[in-house]
């Protein structure tokens, strides 16, 4: 392996080792990352000159420039990118707890079970964007406590947590489409985005929780990157190196849960993010461990670029954002499944 | 000082370009009501809306108020897609053939609104969106936004918030007039039907639902002073819970009016006509079962929706 040595802050308290490959990777993505920044705040069914969307960015500009650059499209991109980041990251770590690609957030129900948390509040009590936006939270963390719990007798973790949560996650999605269907169509509009997933009108609110979500939660989940890279070679092992396994476990799992949480508030249960970023991003760099900036940077950028392609695609109206990513991933899943199979039978 | 000057021109040339324009029923009144300068309303939300005295370049968000724009006589330049897909509603498009689309049915899309050309003077922004303030005061940068009625108002209150917008009230009393005269020329041609009972139906390809009490279409029938099948007589704006294919009995009437938004429900119609449920109904054994455009008769409604709903009651019961 190309390591490029390691890296020691704070008279060694903090340290991590870099691997060539992903801070290749990690650049690249971060350039092609900026680039669809760029389009995001150019490009627009309203035409505002290339000079005025930079001038709008950097301080004063033209009114239309200031509405559309300053408080629409940049909010709503940095939001695209931040839920992105969160979901990969949340997906690098379930992956990385679970040992199996199918143990991403979005498939074992939590995000489901935010937009659960977000529906019921949405059309039962008739809530607000806030209220919406607690509900989604605490969904997700319900949902999760739940499959946890399911899933905790010998040990949450595998095959057993994956199965547990695709069966909440189907149980979830019925009954929010049940919610949905008995809804009067304004609502249900309304509830559609919670079961798709959707950035319309994100904008500075949704951007600041999210940057905020991600500076607590990121480096909880960044400080255990280690501890969780040797939890992947079991439980006994990583007794033996003196990793605390079931605390660490523990927070692991909250945190992410929470990015989960919090990036469904945001944007609604957004499909595939979390199980195909940290897949691709371990492929690109090549990398055995769980690559969670990586996974976070591509995550940012996936879902960046499909609600570019979601926004003009049907224009002037737009398709929800997780109708891209669902289609993406969707391919990316059955690729995976049929790899699975063949290796299963060879 | 400027802005005014500036508005002023905006309204002069309005004005100038209708009268340029010629013929259409609005221009007398834009003549007069033009030197009046902008004025200030309050909308639904109570919000203060300062807007010109008579808006020429209206866009209607909600398709209530695409319909009350149209019965008021103006014709909007830019409206959201209907459910039916890449257009407005089919029942309105021949009326506003340049109309330019501005989003979907809930989601207007503002920087669509803000290319549009001639640049909007008013936003109306009425029923089917709850209004969202953030929304609302990114539509005022674009053009003075007023919220006609919310979302649990009749299209009566969308009528009149529409015209309050378009400086049009003396004309929305009269459309009120014209509706108020034809139902009750609707009601006396009925003879014999003047009491019938009669089921106002959807068909989605979810299958069958019923209007309910207080949905738009309801409230023609109930003008009318036809009656409702008891199973059909809940209280709610919207259509129902779909019917069971197994209870199609609560479908049943001496008339059955039945609509589709789209192919997918009108195919899902087909296959519930060979369920012998259906065929036993009382109103399809005497062939009493009237097919109408379900987009006028079964959404929110307007003066324009209004009429159809009238003729077509006339047309089916009619003696």
């Amino acid at each position: 392996m190309t390591a490029l040595g390691s890296v020691r802050l704070l008279d060694g308290r903090v340290s991590f080792r870099l691997h060539a490959r992903s801070v290749w990777v990690c650049g690249a993505i971060l350039v092609v990352t900026l680039g669809a920044l760029v389009t995001a705040l150019v490009v627009g069914d309203y035409h505002v000159p290339l000079g005025d969307a930079v001038r709008a960015v950097f301080g004063e500009s033209t009114r239309m420039a200031e509405l559309f650059v300053a408080r629409r499209r940049l909010p709503r991109a940095l939001t695209a990118v931040l839920v992105g980041i969160a979901l990969g990251v949340a997906g690098a770590v379930f992956q990385s707890l679970t040992r199996n690609p199918l143990g991403s957030p979005d498939i074992v129900g939590f995000g489901q079970g935010a937009s659960t948390g977000a529906v019921v509040v949405l059309l039962l009590f008739g809530g607000g964007a806030t209220q919406t936006a607690l509900g989604a939270f605490a969904g997700g963390l319900v949902s999760a406590a739940a499959v946890y719990l399911l899933a905790l007798k010998g040990g949450a973790h595998g095959y057993r947590l994956v199965l547990v949560g695709i069966g909440v996650s189907a149980m979830l999605i019925a009954f929010n489409n049940y919610l949905v269907t008995r809804a009067e169509l304004t609502d249900a509009r309304a509830a559609t985005v919670w079961i798709v997933g959707s950035l319309y009108e994100r904008r500075w609110p949704e951007a600041v929780l999210m940057a905020v979500a991600l500076l607590v939660l990121v480096p909880v989940v960044l400080a255990l990157s280690r501890a969780l890279s040797v939890l992947d070679i079991g439980d006994e092992g990583a007794t033996a190196l003196g990793v605390r396994v079931e605390p660490t476990r523990l927070v692991l799992i909250v945190a992410a849960v929470g990015l989960t949480a919090v990036a469904t508030a945001c944007a609604g249960p957004v499909a595939f993010v979390a199980l195909v970023a940290p897949q691709v991003a371990r492929r690109l760099t090549g990398s055995p461990g769980p690559g969670l900036v990586p996974a976070g940077l591509l995550g940012g950028a996936l879902l960046l670029i499909s609600d570019l392609v979601a926004q003009r695609l049907t224009s002037p109206g737009e398709l929800p954002v997780g109708v891209v990513t669902g289609a993406v991933g969707g391919v990316y899943l059955a690729w995976l499944l049929y790899r699975e199979w063949r290796s299963g039978r060879g | 000082m400027f802005r005014t000057r500036k508005l002023f021109a905006a309204v002069a040339l309005a004005t100038l370009t209708l009268t340029a324009c010629g013929g259409g029923g609005t221009d007398t009144g834009t003549t007069s009501s033009a030197a009046e300068g902008p004025r200030t309303i309050t909308d639904a939300t109570g919000a203060q809306v300062t807007l010109p005295a008579q808006p020429k370049n209206v866009v209607a968000l909600a398709e209530t108020d695409l319909d009350a724009a149209i019965a008021l006589g103006v014709t909007p330049i830019g409206a959201s897609k209907s459910r039916q897909g890449d257009s407005v509603a089919g029942y309105l498009a021949a009326e506003v053939p340049g109309v330019k689309l501005v989003g979907e049915i809930v989601e207007p899309n503002l920087e669509a609104i803000a290319a549009l050309d001639p640049k909007p003077d008013v936003i109306l922004y009425g029923h089917f969106i709850e209004p969202d303030p953030a929304q609302i005061a990114d539509l005022n940068a674009i053009a003075p936004t007023v919220v006609t009625s919310l979302v649990k108002d009749d299209w009566k209150a969308s009528l009149k918030g529409v015209a309050n917008a378009l400086n049009l009230s003396a004309k929305a009393d009269e459309v009120i007039r014209d509706y108020d005269r034809k139902v009750k020329d609707t009601k006396d041609s009925l003879g014999a039907n003047a009491n019938a009972e009669v089921s106002l139906v959807r068909w989605n390809p979810q299958g069958p639902t019923y209007l309910q009490q207080q949905h738009f279409a309801s409230t023609i029938v109930a003008d009318l002073g036809l009656k409702r099948p008891r199973a059909q007589q809940t209280e709610g704006t919207g259509p129902s819970d779909p019917v069971s294919l197994e209870k199609l009995d609560v479908l049943d009437a001496d008339w059955l009016f039945l609509g589709t938004l789209n192919a997918d429900g009108a195919s899902a119609l087909e296959q519930a006509e060979a369920n012998p449920t259906w065929t036993q109904l009382k109103a399809v054994r005497a062939k009493h079962v009237v097919t109408v455009d379900g987009v006028p008769w079964t959404s929110r409604g307007g003066p324009v929706a209004a009429g159809i709903v009238l003729d077509d009651i006339r047309k089916a019961l009619g003696a």
